[in-house]
């Protein structure tokens, strides 16, 4: 069936000013530009190509973002790509986040933890095919930023990690932080797998008590 | 194959390696149980990057600014498998917003059936683009969805008129099939709509004209189409 549909002229004397008034839901305050909820707005707008939007989220997210990478890869070039990446792959794939399954901050930094993991494993596994065919260790880190990352991991408030048992904290921070898999993380503490991966939901369980409904 | 159920902590921790990963995530596609669980280790395994908080190099927001640059947004995957390249990208979407502040004047706010989803806590405002089987200028058109309730407005301005013996009608789509959603006509170019029936996140909303009487199935071509 085909039909011919008349079409009026449409005119929108409107600027190209972006206001964002209409898709901004009165009860968010302008101040509270940190809320999850805010940040889940602009996820929204990025999904539909908004690229102010994606700034403003940029900019709620770049220390998460990158901070978790700096701390995972211990290099702050390597981390700023990693980091870069993972940002150019939340644009690209935020129409993709579904926000029933969880709010834009956890989708971002998911995105961001792995790919700094993927990195260190894929630097790991470079490095170990290397050393088989030199005569000579090759430092696949940046010394110096392993200091300054050290200094600061060791000033910095951690209430969250603080708060778990020091077999849960272990097993966390291996995998998080030393990009190993659940399986390297029971070998380096001689534990069996199943005790493992218990510590590992009943520190996540724990750590989701006490940060909650504060950070996220 | 040990239970792939505890696999959720690892995963939340990227501690599986690819093979596990893999075969994880589609475990995932139909346990919703493990779905629950993992969206609630993530939130536990995203606080540690938010206390991992430092702040990024100055020059890294110009960097990832000029990647996007001239990158459209692209449309998901299966949609663009089952109807083509029909979801127009973004800056359109500032527009039509300004579009419909300033004309949304004319319906008092509290009977418009579309501001009573968008007032849910949950409600999504998106564009609803024109397809390529629409001619001429696009009207301005957005949806309101509500994923708990399943409600869903469709609102537009400068919709053209139809002939006196057609109508249109919007369909929910989920899982392959159209469910009739509402027939209606423009008043001056505008007309909102609040559907028939419920959607879930990830269903079509879509537009076609039909005959007066409305359609059970879809027989005009889609007009307007957009993934919850």
């Amino acid at each position: 069936m085909t039909t011919t549909v008349r079409l009026p002229v449409v005119t929108l004397r409107l600027a190209s000013v972006v206001s964002g008034a209409v898709y901004r839901r009165a009860r968010v305050q302008p101040s509270d530009i940190s809320s999850s909820a805010d940040i889940d707005e602009l996820l929204h707008r990025v999904a539909i190509g908004d690229r102010q939007a994606f700034g403003a989220f940029y900019d709620e997210l770049s220390g998460a973002v990158y901070g978790t990478a700096l701390r995972v890869i211990r290099d702050r070039a390597i981390a700023e790509e990693v980091a870069q990446d993972a940002f150019v792959e939340m644009w690209q794939k935020a129409s993709d986040w579904n926000p029933a399954r969880g709010k834009a901050k956890t989708w971002a930094l998911m995105i961001a933890h792995r790919r700094a993991v993927d990195r260190v494993r894929r630097e790991e596994a470079m490095r170990k095919r290397h050393e088989k065919t030199t005569l000579w260790s090759v430092p696949h880190r940046d010394n110096t930023a392993d200091e300054v990352v050290d200094d600061d991991e060791r000033r910095r408030v951690r209430r969250g990690l603080d708060a778990l048992t020091d077999l849960q904290r272990e097993a966390i921070e291996l995998a998080y932080f030393q990009a190993m898999t659940y399986r390297e993380v029971a070998e380096r503490l001689d534990v069996p797998l199943g005790t493992i991966k218990t510590r590992m939901r009943d520190g996540l369980v724990r750590l989701r008590e006490v940060m909650g409904g504060e950070s996220l | 194959m040990s239970d792939l159920h505890d696999f959720a902590a690892p995963y939340a921790l990227n501690a599986l390696d690819d093979a596990e990963r893999d075969a994880f995530e589609l475990h995932l596609d139909s346990c919703s149980a493990c779905r629950d669980e993992v969206a609630l280790l993530l939130e536990a395994a995203a606080s540690i990057g938010l206390e991992s908080e430092t702040p990024a190099p100055a020059s890294m927001k110009g960097s990832v600014m000029e990647r996007i640059g001239a990158d459209p947004v692209p449309a998901r995957s299966d949609l663009r498998q089952r109807f083509g390249r029909w979801i127009l990208g973004g800056a359109a979407a500032a527009v039509v917003a300004l579009a419909f502040a300033a004309a949304s004047l004319w319906l008092n706010p509290s009977e418009n059936p579309f501001q009573s989803v968008v007032a849910a806590p949950d409600a999504v405002v998106v564009e609803l683009p024109a397809t390529d089987a629409f001619e001429g200028v696009a009207p301005a058109a957005r949806v309101a969805f509500s994923a708990s309730s399943g409600d869903v407005a469709v609102e537009f301005i400068g919709l053209p008129d139809v002939a006196p013996d057609e109508t249109y009608e919007a369909w929910i789509i989920e899982g392959g099939s159209a469910s009739p959603a509402g027939l209606f006509r423009p008043d001056d170019g505008k007309a909102v709509v609040r559907l028939t029936g419920t959607a879930r996140s990830g269903a079509l909303v879509g537009v076609t004209i039909e005959p007066a009487a409305g359609s059970l199935q879809p027989t005009g071509e889609v007009l307007f189409l957009v993934e919850l």
